[in-house]
């Protein structure tokens, strides 16, 4: 009895500190860079916008914290806590602890999108509008594929998003090819690495609204989430529309993972560590499990961002970091695993 | 009550049940016998709405459940597969909450109520001190007994069981086989596919023997089970003394 309450307390603990983990670390996010900038004066940067305050800062440090930090942190804290939530989510309905939020062909789809556009000479909006109308239609392929083929629906699901993705990946390779050398095809390569500099505030609306739209149900269905990771007969024998339920997951994890590789680029790695991460932290009840994944999403892609822009003079493209840091990370979950 | 008429079932081509009727009435404990492949699980999945039956009708306290929704039928009956092989071990407490879904809204999350509800489950099995283990880290009979629990979460008085003990210790099964019999007592009925005669004997109100799809004997255990029966059942020619040291008679 006892224990119990405190497990459960344990828990709203651990997802408590981790939202305050993620507010310090914002905080610190708008002082580091190549200009420091005292959290004093971030704060009432913000402040200024509201209510007239003496300014005792110059116009570089509110440039530098509102026109590219803010933008920067919120979409790191968007991008990471949507990927997260979305790899948290497929790996439980695709009963499968290797899927990540690329796994339905998202990421390819968003590559070509962005490869074309650059081809193309679009400017930044379009090519982010680009990618996520392309990593919309791998996604839609994918479903269309596997809703027509015989047999088991999420291996379908799964082998589509395979067969799907490798058609986008190819015609990626094929753009680099006829792009020219010169300017296109560094762009296009950066763009693939992930990157989350260069947007405006105008930039994170855009993925905000899907992202919000897609998250809120997920959050709500979060408890039945836990239904889909059992075998179809008991979930439905329990009384779970498991079709129904499933494509609403489906659906909405795919638009926020299609909303944030549209504007960050392949950012990989993410969607698959952070939730591992946080079921060691916290179990693998969705209850608790995909609001402690969001938060650790968003912190970890915060912190690296971090790294990514404050290691070297030149910034390092996040992707590789990312790449860096969550294999390793990973290696070092598995060998330490001690239950079968 | 279960109430079955005419059931047939098709895969394709193959007939996998062919005019089955029978009766289940509240309160038996039933064992359906058959070999492999003789259409136990089919009549399952018909039972419980997983597969759509060809011809005939299934009904549940005279209620027909193509009339029933999910969730309805969900509070009448709960099912137990032979394993429940989530791939993320949930808590046992977690996973006994998951039976009161059917009378949770979609957006709703189980409180109080719902975990008095499973905590009086787990402790009518007498499993309450599992309450915080890892669901895929107990024993096979601890893991069977939780999915009772679930069962009973539920709310329904039916339950239908896919070989309970198929994967369980000599100890074990007749554990698990106890408390589903104390449940029958206590107004639970119970359909359980087996391959062991010998626990129909012991624990049945009720055998079903199916062959080929088609119900080859049905009525109460010590009418039904003797050695001509088992040699028809699983096609083994063997005397009364040879199959099983003479308990069939």
């Amino acid at each position: 009895m006892l224990k119990k309450r405190i497990f459960k307390k344990s828990r709203n603990f651990i997802i408590l500190l981790l939202f305050i983990l993620l507010l310090s670390a914002i905080g610190i996010s708008f002082c580091i860079g190549r200009l420091n900038v005292p959290l004093s004066e971030v704060l009432k940067i913000f402040l200024s916008r509201f209510i007239p305050i003496e300014g005792t800062w110059t116009a570089n440090m509110e440039a530098a914290v509102l026109n590219i930090r803010l933008p920067r942190i919120l979409l790191a804290c968007l991008v990471g806590s949507s990927l997260a939530a979305a790899g948290a989510c497929y790996q439980g309905i695709f009963h499968n602890p290797m899927a990540s939020p690329d796994i339905l062909g998202a990421s390819n789809g968003a590559a070509f999108g962005a490869a074309l556009a650059i081809l193309l000479g679009l400017g930044s909006q379009l090519l982010t509008a680009s990618a996520f109308l392309f990593s919309l239609i791998s996604i839609f392929a994918v479903y269309l594929i596997a809703k027509i083929s015989p047999g088991q629906r999420t291996v379908n699901l799964i082998l589509a998003g395979i067969m799907i993705g490798s058609v986008f990946s190819a015609g990626v390779s094929y753009i680099k090819l006829v792009a020219d050398p010169t300017d296109q095809l560094p762009a296009i390569t950066y763009w693939l690495m992930g990157s989350l500099s260069g947007n405006s505030l105008n930039d994170v609306l855009f993925t905000f609204i899907p992202i919000v739209l897609g998250t809120i149900p997920l959050i709500l269905l979060r408890w039945r989430i836990n239904l889909l990771t059992l075998s179809d007969d008991e979930a439905k024998t329990m009384g779970i529309s498991t079709d129904k339920l499933r494509l609403i997951v489906i659906v909405c994890a795919t638009l926020i993972t299609a909303a944030s590789v549209s504007v960050s680029g392949m950012i990989g790695w993410v969607g698959l560590v952070v939730p591992h991460l946080a079921r060691k932290l916290i179990g693998n009840d969705y209850r608790y499990l995909l609001p402690a994944s969001m938060l650790l999403g968003a912190l970890f892609l915060l912190i690296v961002d971090n790294v990514s822009r404050n290691l070297l003079p030149t910034e390092i493209p996040i992707g590789i970091l990312t790449a860096f840091i969550g294999a390793p990370f990973f290696l070092y979950l598995l060998l330490r695993r001690k239950y079968s | 009550m279960i109430d079955i008429s005419g059931l047939s079932f098709s895969y394709g081509s193959n007939r996998v049940l062919h005019d089955i009727s029978l009766q289940i009435n509240k309160g038996d404990f039933a064992f359906i016998l058959g070999s492999n492949g003789s259409g136990k699980s089919t009549l399952f999945g018909c039972i419980l709405k997983l597969l759509k039956p060809e011809k005939g009708t299934v009904s549940i306290d005279g209620v027909p459940i193509s009339m029933l929704s999910e969730r309805e039928l969900a509070k009448k009956v709960a099912f137990l597969p032979q394993k429940s092989s989530a791939i993320f071990s949930h808590n046992v407490l977690n996973m006994v909450l998951m039976g009161t879904a059917s009378s949770l809204s979609l957006f709703s999350i189980p409180q109080k109520k719902e975990e008095e509800i499973s905590k009086k489950a787990l402790d009518t099995l007498g499993i309450g001190h599992l309450i915080n283990e890892s669901y895929n880290k107990l024993s096979g009979g601890e893991q069977q007994l939780v999915l009772i629990a679930r069962a009973l979460a539920q709310g329904g008085d039916t339950i239908i069981l896919d070989e309970p003990t198929s994967s369980l210790d000599f100890g074990n099964q007749l554990k698990v086989l106890g408390h589903i019999k104390e449940l029958c007592k206590n107004g639970y009925t119970a359909i359980v596919s087996s391959h062991n005669p010998q626990h129909a004997l012991m624990y049945a109100s009720k055998v079903i023997a199916l062959k080929n799809g088609t119900i080859l004997c049905a009525g109460d255990p010590h009418d039904v089970i003797n050695t001509d029966m088992i040699k028809k059942l699983y096609d083994i020619d063997a005397d009364s003394n040879t199959l099983l040291g003479g308990v069939y008679k």
